[in-house]
């Protein structure tokens, strides 16, 4: 019976992954999501791309000012000062929100099964992955830990960048794309060991997604500087 | 700097919104944090059509604590108010009347019957507590955004405004009328605090929404430009930056959204924050450069560009903002200085040789104040000071001599058309008299109209000189009051009118009607 349902799962994946994107792209996510390293890197890549790109653009308006100001000295704490702009409680609320739920959705997705770190994962703990509160223990852990992360991030990142509302409004969009991802990947541990694929790959997608979105500011200055 | 964005009247509203948008983002446009603003301006917006409040979701009522907000400054004077029956009775004035069905003198009339009666002054004191509810009521809800309110915010009070711009347009309506007694109050509190006018001058041809008249809205322009021009330093505001929407119309057509975003596209440079390290002026500061060597506030065309990041930029962008990016039409060459606001990474030096180049102005009359820019573009605002004073300049398309003779000619084509009734007949005498005084009077405005296209076709500046008011306070007795005269001598007959005038008006408040026999009399 396992069997037929595995089957009826895998077609019923491949269906709906077909339909969403064309053949070789979903091999491709497919395998790149089944891959913990290569996710992992990727993610932790793109953070770090992220924080290096960030450090050029500071960098980058500090010669310029520097190159435009008579005697071309300037002090770098008053230009980080005069940088600064406010963005709004309601944007910073939801950017901090949106990096815990990045940094949760992460885990949710490579941590919580034993589908991509068999020896690392949630199932590991089974007093807490059975509780009574199950995999929202889970969740709440992470949260708690990439909290002082999260609330750090957003000032240090959005602060210093002039954002549009439509960038604003991007950032706060992977809110509820974040919830998606958290959600699929509860699903798949709900349904362990059994695995869907289509749902892996839409979490997997929503969660790089907004990874990608909550850097892009960094990533369009730097692109924008470098022309 | 931080500025306070007065929107007044309806184009003035429009304008506030787009100033005081928030950058934050809301969900259900509730927002439940702060309100941040570009530049950290904050502002409000005052009308006198409730309609028109009514008419748009951005301005909340300020009288319910939101923010930003609109306040009807007439709205403190109740429909059954003594103050204003007694100004009907006096003057045929009806405060509450609305927006733009108003003639253009209308306001300037109404503060300077506040400003004079010393009758109306005891009925509004005894009833509202101030001498002129309506301007300490617009007064006192403009106020605390600024730092005359004395409030320290949580940065030890630089979350205040240290300046106003007050935004409107020369159409004749609400905005033209506010600016001028407001500022009263401001420089009755402190006579430096810093106060710029935003104008918009309106398009050639009839308002397609107003359906007004251009030569009344250009009458309505004038005696708006006239009250602000002839204000002395200290006196009146600090600097008019002037914006033609003719060019804006040949530019997006009617689509005034899109105007609207324009010239707030073009203020940003002026308001915003992120400054060079060193180079955020107060607008104390901005005020003492604008008025320099001046006694009467100076007119400021603004000259726009904007282009996409690279290196060098400032030739390319001086000399596009002067020749295409003018927002009102001048000669550069003419302009007495320059300030210049940039947004994006450029030279003090290189703006300032630029500018100099392009406008023969030598470099210690350019002012340059530079900040961060955005999107990877670079920016230059540049304020050009009475850009103005060729002989027979009135005759170059482009000028603004050109430009604003043809408004000089209009008002008083306007002024002469019998249609216009500027002398309404169903007035008072006494406001019958002071409103024909006032504009067809011996030295009245009409002549210095005339006076003003004289001096533009010679190249004379200032091309207004003298403020004329309609009424004045009287100097024998209060609640007499008479039309300002000037050098006009008071014939008797006139004096014969007056007194009768008088007479009948006490007469008629003891019971007494005129031509009726007393009581006790056989």
């Amino acid at each position: 019976m396992s069997g037929l349902n595995e089957t009826v799962a895998g077609v019923q994946a491949a269906d709906m992954s077909s339909s969403l994107v064309p053949e070789g792209l979903s091999n491709a996510i497919a395998s790149i999501s089944s891959n913990g390293l290569l996710g992992l890197g990727l993610f932790v890549l793109l953070l770090a791309l992220g924080a290096v790109l960030h450090r050029l653009n500071m960098e980058r308006t500090y010669r310029n000012v520097a190159a435009t100001t008579n005697g071309g000295e300037i002090s770098e704490g008053e230009l980080r000062e005069e940088m600064l702009t406010r963005q709004g409680s309601n944007f910073n609320a939801a950017a901090i929100t949106a990096w815990m739920l990045l940094f949760a959705a992460f885990a949710y997705f490579y941590f919580l099964t034993p589908e991509i770190f068999p020896r690392h994962n949630y199932y590991q703990v089974p007093t807490l992955s059975s509780g009574p509160l199950g995999f929202a223990t889970f969740g709440f852990l992470v949260l708690l830990l990439t909290l002082a992360l999260a609330a750090f991030i957003p000032k240090e990142l959005y602060g210093y960048y002039e954002l549009s509302r439509k960038t604003k409004v991007a950032i706060m969009l992977t809110l509820p794309l974040l919830a998606i991802s958290i959600v699929l990947s509860v699903q798949q541990g709900t349904i362990f060991p059994q695995e869907e694929l289509a749902s892996r790959m839409l979490a997997f997608m929503a969660l790089f997604a907004s990874e990608l979105a909550l850097l892009w500011p960094i990533y369009a200055e730097a692109l924008g500087g470098m022309r | 700097m931080r500025l306070c964005i007065v929107g007044i009247g309806g184009c003035g509203g429009h304008l506030a919104e787009r100033f005081l948008k928030s950058q934050d983002v809301t969900l259900l446009k509730k927002s439940l944090g702060e309100h941040v603003s570009f530049g950290g301006v904050k502002g409000l917006w005052l009308e006198a059509d409730v309609q028109e409040t009514e008419n748009q979701d951005f301005f909340r009522s300020l009288e319910r604590g939101c923010y930003p907000g609109f306040f009807i400054p007439h709205d403190v004077i109740g429909s059954e108010s003594k103050t204003s029956k007694l100004i009907v009775d006096r003057y045929g004035y009806d405060v509450k009347k609305q927006g733009f069905m108003r003639q253009a003198e209308f306001l300037k009339a109404v503060f300077e019957i506040f400003e004079s009666d010393e009758d109306v002054k005891r009925a509004a004191l005894s009833e509202h507590e101030s001498e002129n509810p309506i301007l300490r009521a617009a007064w006192d809800r403009i106020r605390p955004y600024t730092t005359l309110a004395g409030l320290k915010g949580n940065n030890g009070g630089s979350e205040m405004c240290d300046g106003i711009l007050f935004v409107v347009s020369f159409g004749g309506g609400t905005g033209t009328g506010f600016v001028n007694p407001i500022t009263k109050y401001i420089r009755g509190e402190r006579p430096a605090y810093p106060a710029f006018v935003l104008g918009v001058l309106t398009e050639e041809g009839t308002d397609p929404q107003q359906r007004a008249k251009e030569a009344k809205r250009d009458l309505g322009a004038t005696i708006s430009l006239y009250d602000l021009m002839t204000k002395k330093v200290g006196v009146g505001v600090d600097g008019v930056i002037l914006i033609d929407n003719q060019i804006m119309v040949e530019k997006f057509g009617q689509d005034y959204s899109a105007i609207d975003d324009y010239i707030h596209q073009v203020m940003r440079a002026f308001v915003a924050g992120r400054h060079y390290p060193g180079e955020d002026p107060p607008s104390l500061a901005m005020r003492e450069k604008f008025i320099e060597g001046l006694d009467r506030p100076p007119i400021l065309v603004p000259c726009y560009c904007r282009e996409k990041r690279r290196r060098n930029p400032e030739e390319n962008l001086v000399k596009r903002a002067l020749s295409e990016g003018r927002l009102f039409g001048c000669d550069p060459a003419k302009a007495e200085r320059a300030y210049v606001f940039t947004r994006g990474f450029m030279g003090l030096d290189e703006i300032v040789r630029a500018v100099a180049n392009y406008t023969g102005l030598s470099e210690d009359r350019i002012e340059p104040w530079r900040k961060l820019g955005e999107n990877h573009a670079d920016e230059i605002l540049i304020l050009l000071r009475n850009p103005y004073g060729e002989e027979r300049g009135c005759e170059v398309k482009g000028n603004l001599e050109y430009r604003l003779h043809r408004v000089l000619r209009m008002a008083l084509k306007y002024m002469n058309d019998p249609e216009s009734n500027l002398v309404a007949k169903g007035m008072p005498d006494l406001t019958r008299r002071a409103i024909e005084d006032y504009f067809y009077g011996e030295d009245g405005i009409e002549e210095r109209l005339k006076e003003g296209l004289k001096r533009i076709e010679k190249g004379e500046k200032p091309f207004f000189l003298n403020e004329k008011n309609i009424f004045e306070r009287s100097s024998r007795a209060a609640g007499v009051h008479e039309p300002h005269g000037g050098a006009h001598r008071v014939e008797d007959e006139e004096i014969r009118r007056i007194v009768e005038a008088e007479v009948s008006r006490v007469l008629a408040e003891r019971g007494f009607e005129p031509g009726r026999k007393s009581p006790g009399a056989n």
